[in-house]
């Protein structure tokens, strides 16, 4: 698909089913290469995992795909997208501990991945101890590198409720890691 | 970072501390490294899931309607109806995330919002009241469905069955469900015991979290005329802060036997202290059990204030009434919510589904079931009918797959099986005749569950006989679907038999 192709927009009500399918699949190819790289991010610092982030990431992009006639059309389509993959996060979280069990007991090796230095994901790990909203907080602002107001729409709490818990989660941090 | 990446609030002084600088870097340069450039082929690969999502829709809608139904349980315990609104409903503002897929089944049509996508909220904090959720729901039927895709855990292959109740030495043949033809039999030995043992111990572990530790102690202390009474102290490590408790032997039923002063730890009522480290705790200070649910989300504790004997002018009798108290096991500093008070014999076994979103306790009228986000009590079980769960409960409770329930129903002299998925509401109650006071034994397949119309299970009527002391009736079937009977059984079983814990 040629991402630089390029109509000018005419409304869509005198376009054939080709043309249609094109204007909409352009714009969803500039949403996917820009929100990916945030939302892989959001996605493995709240998980701890690259590959299961990936996972969720496609998973969440898919359900974007679906709806786009309507996502697009979203003052923050990237928001809707986040909040998407937070839930999808809470869900793998819940499912992962069950598994945990049996995961031991059958003795599964998970494949090694090149991922993030240690250091960076000891961060994060101890950024996924902080109580849910200080994370969410957190993980959307500097894994995901949204503006205060962006996660404030996200997560749907006031922009001075997203920066209070910026200072009190770097403040707790800064006591767990020594900083 | 994005040049209209406005900075984080400022401290109060609007002189950020040198460690909060330092926090704020590393957390820059940790998020950094967590971007990563989309792939090329990522387009190209959701139009691919996307075509197949379609296509598994059109294969659903090609095989019939699926009666998922979604609002209400509506059960027929011979004249008695009861409804349940599942635990998807908000209650007091507080939603429980539905585990469902709706890209499956039911064609998005919703508008995504800005502030509301298509999936629901997850858990809010549990700081609500109590809903006792028991509105009827018009939408519901009592018509069970007559298209039901096919099972995607698959099918058993045999069913197990024994004449006597099954132990070593005795013989257990296996029966091929699709001919009804024995296709074995032998002799129980400490193998098919081993099998036997393994494949229940591959049933727990999930409806409560295993320990972290147990460490046995011995009291010590040797009474005249006692023996020597150890306990085990049980510690729960969940998400950095620990658990523990102290817990006497099944054996000793009543702390008096062995006297609070022998064994030192414990009150009269068997309980001992709760202990909590890493977290302010709200608990009570002292429990006879405790549960957490397999995520470590939530955790019941069930205690008494244990006061002298007697019995107060309300008729409770004292020293005996104890109460399941949920928690959140992440936030123990929060106020507990008191899900049932046991009666004297009410056990207070609590276990929880796979998904940690509902609880069972085992009280003194029989199974009573809570959503762990609300506390609210689910009505599953109709007026006049006690419900237990199925053959292996006692190690997993009355939980199938995700968040379904298996239950054997005791409604006057009829037996039914009751299979309720909590979450999409979809069920099945079928009635399997009347029953003795020997009652009846029910199993369901936990490998291949899918969903309550595509549950196997097998159920034996068990009678008294003046010459054999006991004779049963078995049969197998699935869903809806006719049972099969299976001549000369006893006891039949999913898994492997030969071995029953506690004997």
């Amino acid at each position: 698909m040629d991402a630089t192709l390029a109509l000018p927009y005419r409304g869509t009500d005198h376009m054939t089913d080709a043309e249609l399918t094109l204007d909409l699949t352009v714009p969803f190819e500039d949403f996917y290469r820009r929100e990916y790289p945030s939302l892989v991010a959001v996605a493995t610092a709240m998980l701890g995992s690259f590959e299961s982030a990936e996972d969720l990431t496609q998973d969440t992009m898919v359900k974007s795909f679906v709806r786009w006639d309507r996502v697009r059309r979203l003052e923050r389509p990237g928001g809707w997208a986040h909040r998407v993959l937070l839930h999808a996060c809470t869900s793998w979280w819940r499912r992962r501990r069950t598994e945990a069990a049996f995961l031991a007991r059958q003795r599964r090796v998970e494949p090694a991945v090149a991922g993030p230095s240690p250091e960076a994901m000891a961060f994060w790990g101890a950024v996924r101890q902080l109580p849910e909203r200080p994370r969410r907080v957190m993980v959307l602002y500097y894994a995901g590198d949204r503006s205060v107001a962006e996660v404030a729409s996200i997560l749907d709490v006031p922009e001075g409720t997203v920066r209070s818990d910026l200072t009190r989660a770097r403040a707790a941090l800064a006591t767990q890691l020594g900083a | 970072m994005d040049p209209t990446h406005d900075p984080a609030g400022p401290s109060p002084s609007d002189h950020p501390s040198p460690s909060d600088e330092r926090i704020d870097a590393l957390a820059r340069a940790a998020g950094a490294e967590l971007r990563r450039p989309a792939p090329a082929d990522g387009v190209a690969r959701v139009r691919r899931q996307q075509r197949r999502r379609q296509a598994v829709i059109a294969g659903a809608a090609g095989t019939g309607v699926l009666a998922v139904v979604i609002g209400a349980l509506v059960f027929t315990g011979g004249d008695d109806r009861s409804t349940v609104v599942p635990a998807t409903e908000p209650t007091t503002g507080v939603s429980v995330p539905a585990t469902t897929t709706p890209d499956e089944t039911t064609p998005d049509e919703t508008t995504p919002g800005e502030t509301t996508p298509d999936e629901t909220t997850p858990d809010e904090s549990p700081n609500t009241t109590p809903v006792a959720t028991d509105t009827p729901d018009t939408s519901a039927t009592d018509t069970p469905p007559t298209d039901v895709p096919p099972n995607a855990a698959g099918d058993p292959d045999v069913v197990y069955v024994s004449d006597t109740f099954a132990s070593f030495g005795s013989e257990v043949s296996t029966v091929d469900l699709r001919t009804g033809a024995v296709t074995s039999t032998s002799v129980i030995d400490e193998a098919a015991g081993e099998a036997s043992r393994d494949a229940q111990d591959a049933l727990m572990g999930r409806a409560v979290l295993p320990p972290t530790r147990e460490v046995g102690h011995s009291s010590g202390l040797n009474a005249a005329g006692q023996d020597d009474v150890g306990y085990t102290t049980i510690e729960y490590d969940v998400g950095g802060i620990t658990y523990s408790l102290d817990r006497l032997p099944p054996e000793v039923t009543s702390i008096d036997l062995f006297s609070a002063e022998t064994l030192g730890r414990f009150d009269r009522c068997g309980q001992s202290e709760l202990r909590v480290a890493g977290a302010p705790s709200a608990l009570p200070e002292r429990a006879t059990a405790l549960s957490i649910s397999v995520d470590g989300r939530w955790m019941v504790v069930v205690g008494t204030d244990c006061p002298q004997p007697g019995t107060l002018a309300d008729g409770r009798q004292l020293a005996s009434d104890r109460s399941a108290t949920l928690f959140d096991a992440t936030q123990p500093d929060l106020p507990g919510r008191v899900l049932v008070d046991l009666a004297l014999d009410g056990a207070g076994t609590t276990t929880f589904s796979a998904d940690g979103r509902f609880v069972a306790v085992e009280a003194g009228d029989g199974l009573r079931f809570f959503a762990t986000a609300s506390a609210g009590e689910l009505e599953l079980v109709p007026d006049g009918c006690v419900a237990s769960g199925t053959k292996w409960s006692r190690f997993i409770g009355p939980w199938i797959g995700e968040s379904s329930v298996a239950l054997q129903l005791r409604c006057g002299d009829v037996g039914h099986v009751l299979v309720a998925d909590l979450d999409s509401g979809d069920s099945i109650d079928v009635e399997v005749g009347t029953v003795s006071d020997f009652g009846f034994v029910a199993d369901v397949d936990f490998a291949h569950y899918d969903r309550p119309g595509n549950v196997w299970y097998t159920t034996c009527l068990l009678t008294p006989d003046t010459d054999r002391g006991t004779t049963g009736s078995c049969s197998v079937a699935q869903g809806n679907g006719e049972p099969v009977e299976l001549p000369g059984a006893l006891e039949a079983s999913f898994l492997p038999l030969g071995f029953t814990y506690g004997g």
